[in-house]
């Protein structure tokens, strides 16, 4: 039993689906998104949506990871393991410097990546726009808008009437 | 609407008003992935010999680690007063090369310098096997290497923990962070690329191969800007951690009281001196494959002469630290520091001193000739030069400051054995081979990256206008 | 791009007659004046006014130094978002040739400046001191102090004179040759500069303490002069879009400029805590001796030196990390003046404890307090500088042929 999960349509270029973009968004659709083999500059203007949050992942990672990195190092050189080395005081705060950056680093880096996979929700091995066989050319030279039937403006017919009249140069209801 | 053919000539004629053209030969977006997928899809021959040759290699170093760990470190030349010979030469040398990939994805990133599309893929791939072989050296150096985990801060039945207020310490948390940021970053630049390979797939296990690495990609554009964002930040952490590392490397000699040794200026030039061998090996790297493969329209020669100017540059940087180095050595009166330095380059080691100076400061001043910067052979011998040179300046540092320190009875010379000349060889096997690996599975150009540099990619272009207006 | 704007004439680039900016030299020149007035008249004695002095003189050379780097980088890397804040850096350039005049006092105090090793009467019977005369002389330190005024002014008058004639050029290919013209002498520029610009920092500062040494120390001064140059470019963008100037920057070149001074801002912080990470650790007796000058229980400039490690990098490393800190202009303002503020407690640290140096001198408030009226006042003549030159002629290189391309730029 198939159902239409949603329409996708393609475009000629960049610049025909950044200007098709800007009428979706103005149209009031919420359940839909474009589609290009690279990230086109400034569509987050055309289709509306906000800055990344990912920052927000990249920076509470950062300073965990660094304050826990400087606070087990303080731990283990005064308490677990207090040895006098080199005539230094055990706790040597500038030594504690290098790893305490490299925590630093390496949480920002997982916190950054792990936000991007969650903001995203990737991986996602199954996705309705895979049944589509011309959408693999989103990978390569092609452009699409793809409407989700779960928005409140959809309609079949409408919608892709709408799709068409954006100067798409081929709109399909994707089954699967 | 109508794409202008762009050719070589028009880019060495270019100027400081036109910026010159990336990607030459007419390509558009599909041309780009179809030139760059076909490395993969249609393996040449000369990649079946480039790997034979290199698993050859792979496997004296094979025989010689296992050499290593059942004899003991004993086999290598490795002997009063010099303790650390050639596989800390080595290692050094290795994680020198593995800083050219991060510094091309994240410094150049940041700087906007868009040719950097071209190579940061092969360079980060670069990166991460340089580090990997780096890796390596010091794994087996350590004698037993079954006892490794007494690095991490694990506690353990003695209740001793690893000592944090130690060089070589940091510098297992550096190299090691390094290399999983350095793969974090590399793959995610890869997942779009994996996408477009499991798209054009013509076989189920390559579709689901791909598929797998690709995360389930499907180039939406709210995807897009979150990647992006990461992107951005991965390139800025990966910045100052570039140079984190070769710090933290030089520390391992900085902190030290050895003469020639313990000097402030170490950590920057040892960073300065790290791209410049990275940048050599790229280039080494990347002259004889863009021709085997094919790529001359998308790492094209003005790419090529960009990585000479950075030679240039970091060449000079490094000469500059060498300079300052001996200056302040006399500057200084301290009398073992001079002796040092003198010795040097006048001692016994003044063959590898000079080898250095050469391969170093002299030789990549030819770059500043223009002819040399765009004549794909003699930047491909210097660049085999600059390898060579830093070899010889991690060589220099090493040993001779340990022959002849404060005390002159325990002065020595050192000599390498067949198993330090095996180890280092063989490295480049490991180096090779998953190199080799690189170039058959992944697409060694960054598919989407090299789309966003062209002029068609700007929603804004001219030539879309141009088109609407009826011309 | 598609959208282009429309190119700026000179005439409208201009500052326009009897606008507030045009005043701003005369009124710079009289606080300079005053302030160094001030500033001499605070100091007790001759030898804490020459150190005063030459705080105040390293500090505006710096500034003026940062901006002509600045300069340089960006012919030497054909950049092209940066086209129109250039002019601003290059006229602060032709502050250089001004320094010399500032220089003059610490020509005339220099036997009490450097008396450890110039005068040779103290030198006398110390061999360390003495192995470096050749070196470490009054002759060759003459003579290397007029070399680098020559370059510094050379090469500040030349940026600023070549980019200045290129404005007046109807021909595109005419033009296009003085911008080539500038990026080919960008390169030599880079090597004379930070050759200068190391010795220079060992001949005024680092040999103070003649028994004191660094490899590190011309790349510190280096990071520092990038630092409060580059913040001296954005304050003087920042104020002059305020007085209505200058619509042509926008906040992708602020953004930019901001980035630029946030990296030096580390790069500064990984170059003074390698310095002196590197010598604590080793604790070598004939490095320490800076630090032993520098810290412990009862010296007042432990507290300086904590200070600069929190305040010239901890605040404003994690103050200016947001965008919306950089794109903004209010914030931005707020950055730049506070680093700016900041350079100076890090050329004191480094300079005013030789005072202290074998000598027993009683901590004065006067000596910090006439370091400051000199630095504000050598700082206000850079600036009037600075400013004047901003009247002489476009404020934008109009027929640099990137200009479209700055104009259009866009941050990610």
């Amino acid at each position: 039993m198939s159902k239409v999960h949603g329409a996708l349509a393609e475009f000629a270029n960049p610049a025909e689906l950044y200007h098709a973009c800007e009428k979706v968004r103005d149209a009031g659709y919420n359940d839909w998104d474009s589609h290009s083999p690279f990230p086109i500059h400034g569509i987050e203007k055309a289709m509306g949506f906000a800055w990344s949050r990912v920052p927000w992942f990249a920076l509470v990672f950062g300073l965990t990871g660094a304050a826990g990195g400087f606070a087990l190092q303080v731990w283990i050189s005064t308490v677990a393991s207090p040895l006098v080395i080199s005539g230094k005081p055990l706790l040597s705060w500038p030594a504690y410097v290098p790893v305490t950056f490299e925590l630093g680093i390496i949480c920002t880096a997982i916190g950054t990546l792990g936000g991007m996979c969650l903001l995203n929700r990737l991986p996602a091995f199954y996705h309705w726009l895979f049944h589509s066989k011309r959408f693999e050319s989103a990978t390569d030279d092609g452009f699409f808008i793809s409407i989700e039937s779960t928005d409140s403006k959809w309609d079949s017919a409408g919608t892709s009437a709408f799709l068409e009249s954006l100067g798409a140069s081929h709109v399909e209801l994707v089954e699967g | 609407m109508t794409t202008k053919v762009y050719t070589e000539a028009d880019q060495l004629r270019g100027d400081v008003h036109v910026r010159a053209p990336l990607v030459l030969g007419g390509l558009d977006f599909n041309g780009v992935t179809e030139k760059i997928a076909a490395v993969i899809e249609k393996p040449d021959k000369r990649w079946f010999a480039a790997l034979a040759f290199s698993l050859a290699l792979l496997s004296i170093y094979g025989v010689c680690i296992v050499i290593v760990v059942w004899e003991g470190i004993g086999v290598w030349g490795n002997r009063a007063p010099v303790y650390w010979g050639w596989p800390i030469v080595n290692f050094v040398f290795w994680i020198g090369i593995g800083h050219a990939g991060t510094l091309i994805s994240a410094i150049l990133f940041l700087f906007r310098q868009k040719w950097r599309t071209g190579i940061n893929r092969s360079a980060e791939a670069m990166t991460l096997f340089a580090v990997v072989c780096a890796l390596s050296f010091p794994t087996i150096h350590v004698g037993r290497i079954w006892l490794l985990y007494w690095f991490a801060p694990l506690p353990n039945q003695m209740d001793v923990w690893p000592n944090f207020r130690s060089p070589l310490l940091w510098d297992f948390f550096a190299v090691s962070v390094y290399g999983s940021v350095s793969a974090l970053f590399w793959f995610t630049g890869c997942v779009p690329d994996f996408a477009t390979m499991r798209d054009r797939a013509d076989t189920q296990l390559k579709r689901i191969a791909y598929g797998a690495v690709a995360l389930g990609w499907r180039g939406s554009n709210r995807h897009w800007h979150n990647y992006e964002v990461a992107y951005l930040i991965l390139a800025g952490i990966s910045t100052p951690l570039v140079l984190s590392v070769h710090s933290i490397v030089s520390f391992d000699f900085a902190t030290s009281q050895l003469p020639g040794w313990h000097t402030t200026i170490f950590p920057p030039y040892f960073v300065a001196g790290a791209i410049f061998s990275g940048f050599g090996m790229v280039m080494t790297l990347l002259i004889p494959s863009r021709k085997i493969f094919d790529l001359e329209e998308i790492i094209t020669i003005r790419h090529m002469e960009n990585m000479c100017k950075i030679i240039l540059l970091t060449g000079t940087m490094v000469g500059y630290a060498y300079g300052m180095e001996f200056f302040i050595a006399w500057y200084g009166q301290n009398p073992y520091e001079s002796f040092a330095f003198v010795n040097r380059a006048f001692g016994p080691y003044a063959w590898a001193y000079w080898i250095m100076i050469s391969c170093n400061v002299f030789i990549p001043q030819v770059f500043w000739i223009k002819k040399f910067r765009t004549t794909p052979w003699i930047m491909f011998i210097i660049s085999i030069f600059v390898n060579i040179g830093m070899w010889f300046e991690r060589f220099v540092i090493i040993v001779t400051s340990l022959t002849a320190d404060f005390l002159p009875s325990s002065w020595g010379y050192f000599s390498p054995t067949i198993i330090d000349v095996g180890c280092f060889v063989g490295s480049f096997g490991l180096f090779g081979t998953l190199y080799c690996l690189f170039v058959r599975f992944v697409p060694q150009v960054s598919i989407t990256e090299v789309k966003v540099v062209m002029e068609q990619a700007d929603p804004h272009w001219e030539g879309y206008h141009l088109a609407e207006e009826g011309h | 791009m598609g959208h282009r704007k429309p190119l700026p004439t000179a005439e409208e680039v201009t500052i326009p007659q009897g606008h507030l900016w045009t005043k701003l030299p005369l009124v710079l020149a009289v606080t300079g004046v005053l302030a160094i007035a001030a500033g001499w008249f605070i100091a007790d004695d001759d030898h804490s006014r020459n150190y005063a002095w030459l705080t105040g003189f390293m500090y505006a050379g710096s500034v003026a130094l940062g901006c002509l780097f600045f300069v340089i980088v960006q012919h030497a890397s054909n950049a092209g978002w940066s086209v129109v804040v250039r002019r601003v850096a290059e006229c602060a350039g032709m502050a250089l040739p001004v320094l010399l005049l500032l220089f003059i006092p610490l020509y005339l105090g220099r036997m009490d400046i450097w008396s450890h090793w110039m005068d040779a009467h103290h030198a006398a019977g110390d061999p360390i001191i003495e192995g470096k005369a050749a070196f470490l002389n009054e002759g060759f330190w003459t003579i290397r102090a007029a070399v680098y005024f020559i370059i510094w002014s050379g090469l500040g008058f030349f940026f600023w004179k070549t980019s200045v004639s290129q404005d007046s050029i109807a021909d595109p290919e005419a033009a296009r040759s003085v911008t080539k013209k500038m990026n080919t002498m960008a390169y030599p520029a880079i090597v004379l500069f930070g050759l200068s610009t190391t010795f220079a920092a060992f001949d005024w500062m680092m040999s103070l303490d003649p028994h004191w040494f660094s490899t590190m120390f011309g790349v510190w001064f280096f990071a520092g002069c990038c630092v409060s140059g580059f913040a001296f470019l954005g304050v003087n963008l920042l104020l002059m879009k305020k007085a209505g100037l200058l619509p042509q920057v926008n906040e992708e070149h602020l953004h930019d400029v901001g980035k630029f001074v946030y990296a030096f801002t580390i790069f500064w912080a990984y170059i003074s805590f390698s310095q002196f990470f590197l010598i604590w650790y080793a604790n070598i007796p004939e490095e320490t001796t800076f630090f032993h000058l520098r810290m412990g229980e009862n010296n007042p400039w432990q507290s300086i030196g904590m200070l600069l490690m929190i305040a010239h990098f901890g605040i404003p490393f994690l103050l200016a990390m947001p965008r919306t800190v950089k794109r903004n202009p209010s914030a931005l303002l707020a950055v730049c003046t506070y680093l700016l503020v900041l350079h100076f407690f890090d050329l004191a640290y480094t300079i005013l404890p030789n005072l202290f140096l074998g000598k027993h001198m009683v901590p004065t408030s006067t000596i910090p307090a006439s370091a400051v009226c000199f630095a504000i006042g050598m700082f206000a003549i850079v600036w009037a500088v600075t400013a004047f030159m901003h009247t002489r002629s476009a404020l934008i290189p109009v027929k640099d042929p990137r200009l479209s391309e700055s104009m259009a730029f866009t941050n990610f």
